[in-house]
């Protein structure tokens, strides 16, 4: 036998031992897992439970009310109703939990419970549906304190608010089995033609069914009117005999159009989302051990709904019908100025311009305030027209919701006939109050106002006016008449300039930008004007600039002798720098300045000059000739020592 | 040979009749953009307004705008003729187009006012300081400021330049003079500028809406001949504002200019 292969077999030996124990191991392990684990084989019973916190609140404040199911899938629990409490559904929660390779999940209501009144309460056990068996949790007790505890309490969130508070006893028999509902509740079911009853209109659905809205309630009535609904539906979630439905809810008004009894109802058209129903859990990977450990794992709402589906079903959903007694509005008493008009109204009146020429029109602007129909309120009516020509008052504003209080102004034009009047008249308005039952009429002040004679331009309508005095016209504008026509001022017979465009000159950019010319001219002339007088002030500096002018001038002669080789040329016009910038120091003339001046005066660095006046009298007479090279160096040098007297700079 | 020649001679005829048509067409299309073809167009249209045919003086006077342009004269007669229609709007329209160019009309003022009389609506008492701002319209406020403005720099720049020239003491008293005058003719044009932005309701009265739709809701109702500011467009509608301040959107074809952007305006 081969030695290393023994070795080999017994290297081989242990590692096929140790495989096949971990296999067994892990068998093991599985079915271990699989028969104590929760899910397989029976399900453990649900345990519901409920909680309370805190147990002792003060009025006005908020207890959290908590129903949980651990292990089990239910339907939404049934919140019993408790005489005095007030349920708000605040949520859901999920949780999951392992322990010792035991995995379970926990499912929340959350509640908000709130009491009306101090004392203490006993809230009945809690029930809830789990897999056809009906669990019920124990009582629990709240006491509400008569005091307002320290303790902050818990706002109810908005939507959660309860509605209006109108009669709703009978939401429980309507909602009795149905997935969804409308009611519509008046504020009251006795009016009379022509009042504004404040209704709302509510929808009901279950949770847990979706809904689409396609059409806005309708009102179904013979002898009623309705205002426009709010846009949007107010939302809002309300138990109605322990289920939880979302309410959708509209403010209108309606108005009854005749006298009798009639019934009211409203309806609306909507998509229901019913849920399919699910029996039983079916298993994705079959009943099989694995496929029931795997369904365990997506045990959760979420996961029903995107394997069980929902189905649309177009509903029409009609309230009952409300009898509504409608009662005529009274004959006696009626104002002749009585125009329909039916709540409580107020009246302002106000009038512009406070001082107008006679036959200049004045707006007189009323507004009607208050509560009630107001597509009846038609425009309020001066008490006396004398004296003014009155035209059609429009309406200019409304504003106001249904059922709270409106605005209505109005405008008119009155146009003052003569100057005598001091006045407008004042403006009265009548409409019936349906609380009282009787015509209230409500007068406006009279509204002072100046009224001047006519302009002196003005006089032939003046003369038309006396001559033809016009009737008050109260249909629209007025119509024309001979006598106006007369009074227009006659056609003008002559052309006169005509012009392309009426565009006003400063809009034309070529204009704006030739303002710059004068603009440029004046600050120029400006500038100059300053130069002027700083000149002015001090002559010398006029005399300065002059010598600084020939200083440069006689420079550019050196460089133009320079570049022709001109040396008497160059050594005048050197001679020449020379003599003006000494005689503004010295204040000589320039010609009088000599060698002999330059060796007496001047000192130091300024030896070049002296050589200059030197080389100048060598070159004229006795011939010396210069380089252009040796010219360019008494250039430089003369440049130099000339800066070094004046202080500044030479321009070259 | 007889009726071959008068064939001939009426076919010239015929010829010659037609030519002279098509010339005095043409004589006549050229005319009229002359002096004398818009002053006969003109005439025409006063000759129908005696007549009472609004109607053909209107056309004969939207006939001059369309050829050459605008004048006060002519905006005056077609507001007549407009207030004769009963078309009050139109009528204030192109009265304040006239007071535009002509704005010390005392007849245009007299027909405004009027106008307005007959639509309810106030007339305008301007305050007396303005008043005297009527003399000129904007461009002849315009060109004397510039007129001023310019001479103002002349002389600044002969002061400047020949400064002994300029040395009598009439010369400041001119500066001061002519710079009054810019200042005047400054706030002459401005009072006048106020016109520019300004439009006239016509055409029946406006809804204002709060947003430049259609089904937008409305907040009130502006009378025919009221007198708004005009701002911004968007889409077929204009953001108007009135005297009182309030502000909405009225639909483009409510609210004439009282300055048109184009002669068709």
């Amino acid at each position: 036998m081969n030695p290393e292969k023994v070795r080999t077999q017994a290297r081989t030996v242990p590692f096929k031992r140790m495989i096949t124990a971990s296999m067994m191991f892990l068998m093991a392990a599985v079915m271990l897992v699989w028969f104590e684990g929760p899910t397989h084989g029976q399900r453990l019973s649900g345990d519901l439970s409920a909680t309370l916190t805190p147990g002792e609140i003060g009025l006005g404040e908020t207890a959290m009310l908590r129903v949980s199911l651990a292990g089990e899938k239910g339907a939404p629990p049934i919140i019993p109703e408790t005489k005095g409490l007030q349920f708000y559904p605040a949520g859901q929660s999920s949780a999951y939990e392992s322990v010792n390779g035991r995995t379970s999940s926990t499912k929340s209501y959350l509640y908000m419970v709130r009491a009306q009144r101090p004392g203490d309460y006993t809230i009945p056990g809690i029930r809830m549906e789990v897999n056809g068996r009906m669990l019920m949790s124990p009582p629990l007790k709240l006491t509400v304190l008569n005091t307002v505890g320290a303790r902050q309490s818990l706002p109810v969130p908005p939507a959660h608010r309860p509605a209006r508070q109108y009669p709703q006893s009978d939401v429980k028999e309507a909602a009795d089995g149905h997935v969804a509902f409308i009611r519509i509740t008046p504020s009251k079911k006795r009016a009379f033609v022509g009042e504004e009853i404040p209704v709302e209109i509510n929808a009901y659905f279950r949770q847990g069914v979706g809904a689409r809205l396609t059409s806005q309630p309708t009102l179904q009535s013979p002898a009623f009117s309705s205002r426009e609904l709010s846009e949007k539906p107010v939302q809002t979630e309300r138990l109605i005999n322990g289920r939880p439905y979302a309410v959708l809810t509209w403010h209108a008004a309606i108005s009854p159009v005749k006298e009798g009894v009639y019934p009211v109802r409203v309806g609306l058209n909507a998509v229901l989302m019913v849920p399919q129903a699910v029996s039983g859990r079916r298993s994705l990977l079959g009943g099989g051990m694995f496929g029931k450990m795997f369904d365990h794992a997506f045990d959760d709402d979420f996961f029903d709904r995107f394997f069980s589906g929902t189905r649309e079903q177009p509903v029409q959903l009609k309230s009952k019908n409300t009898q509504f007694t409608v009662f005529p509005l009274p004959v006696t008493g009626r104002p002749p100025e009585f125009t329909g008009a039916v709540g409580q109204f107020n009246l302002r009146a106000t009038a512009t311009p406070g001082k107008v020429a006679v036959g200049d029109p004045l707006v007189l602007k009323t507004v009607v305030t208050g509560k009630g129909n107001f597509d009846r309120v038609m425009p309020p009516r001066l008490d006396t027209t004398e004296g003014f020509k009155t035209y059609t008052p429009s309406v200019i504003a409304t504003s106001g919701n249904a059922g709270d209080d409106g605005r209505k102004a109005f405008e008119q034009a009155i146009i003052p006939m003569n100057d005598g009047i001091t006045e407008i008249p004042p403006v009265s308005f009548s409409y019936f109050n349906p609380e009282t039952q009787v015509y209230e009429t409500v007068t406006s002040r009279p509204i002072p106002v100046q009224i001047a004679s006519m302009p002196a331009q003005d006089g032939i309508a003046r003369r038309n006016l006396a001559t033809h005095p016009p009737d008050p016209s109260t249909k629209g504008s007025d119509t024309s008449t001979p006598e106006a026509k007369d009074t227009l001022a006659p056609v003008d017979v002559a052309l006169g300039s005509v012009k392309g465009s009426m565009r006003p000159l400063v809009r034309n950019p070529w204009v704006l930008g030739a303002q710059g010319i004068p603009l440029g001219l004046m600050f120029v002339g400006l500038f100059l004007g300053r130069r002027n007088r700083k000149f002015q002030k001090d002559p010398t500096l006029l005399k300065t600039k002059a010598t600084k002018q020939q200083i440069n001038q006689a420079m550019r002669e050196m460089d133009r002798a320079i570049t022709t080789h001109d040396v008497p040329g160059f050594f005048k016009a050197g001679r020449e720098a020379t003599q003006h910038c000494l005689s503004a120091q010295w204040g000589l003339q320039p010609q009088s300045i000599t060698l002999k001046d330059l060796k007496e005066r001047l000192y130091g660095n300024t030896t070049g000059l002296c050589r200059l006046f030197e080389s100048a009298d060598a070159a004229a007479y006795s011939g010396k000739s210069f380089t252009q090279e040796e010219l360019s160096q008494i250039r430089t040098t003369i440049q130099k020592e000339l800066a070094s007297l004046r202080g500044d700079g030479l321009s070259t | 040979m007889k009726g071959t020649g008068v064939t001939k001679a009426f076919h010239i005829l015929i010829f010659i009749i037609l030519g002279v048509m098509a010339a005095q067409a043409g004589v006549s299309d050229v005319m009229a953009d002359t002096p004398e073809g818009l002053k006969a167009l003109f005439d025409q249209g006063n000759r129908a307004y005696a007549q009472g045919n609004y109607d053909e003086a209107l056309s004969c006077y939207k006939q001059i705008i369309e050829r050459k342009g605008f004048s006060a004269p002519l905006l005056h007669n077609m507001g007549n003729a407009f207030y004769q229609k009963g078309d009050m709007g139109a009528a204030i329209a192109a009265y304040e187009r006239a007071l535009y160019l002509n704005p010390s009309n005392s007849a245009v003022k007299h027909n405004l006012r009027m106008a307005r009389n007959r639509m309810g609506l106030p007339v305008d008492v301007p305050p007396a300081w303005e008043k005297g701002f009527d003399l000129l319209n904007i461009n002849q406020w315009t060109w004397a400021a510039i007129g001023a403005f310019s001479l103002l720099g002349l002389i600044a720049l002969l002061k400047g330049i020949r400064p002994h020239a300029l040395k009598h003491r009439g010369v400041n008293g001119v500066s001061i003079c002519l710079l009054l005058a810019f200042m005047l003719s400054g706030i002459g044009a401005w009072v006048q500028y106020q016109r520019v932005g300004e439009g006239v309701i016509t055409g029946g009265d406006a809804a204002v809406m709060i947003s430049p739709f259609d089904t937008a809701p409305k907040s009130k109702t502006l009378k025919t001949g009221s007198i708004v500011e005009m701002a911004k467009t968007y889409g077929g509608f204009i953001r108007v504002s009135d005297r009182s301040g309030s502000a909405g959107w009225v639909r483009k074809d409510a609210v004439t200019p009282i300055v048109p952007e184009n002669l068709r305006s």
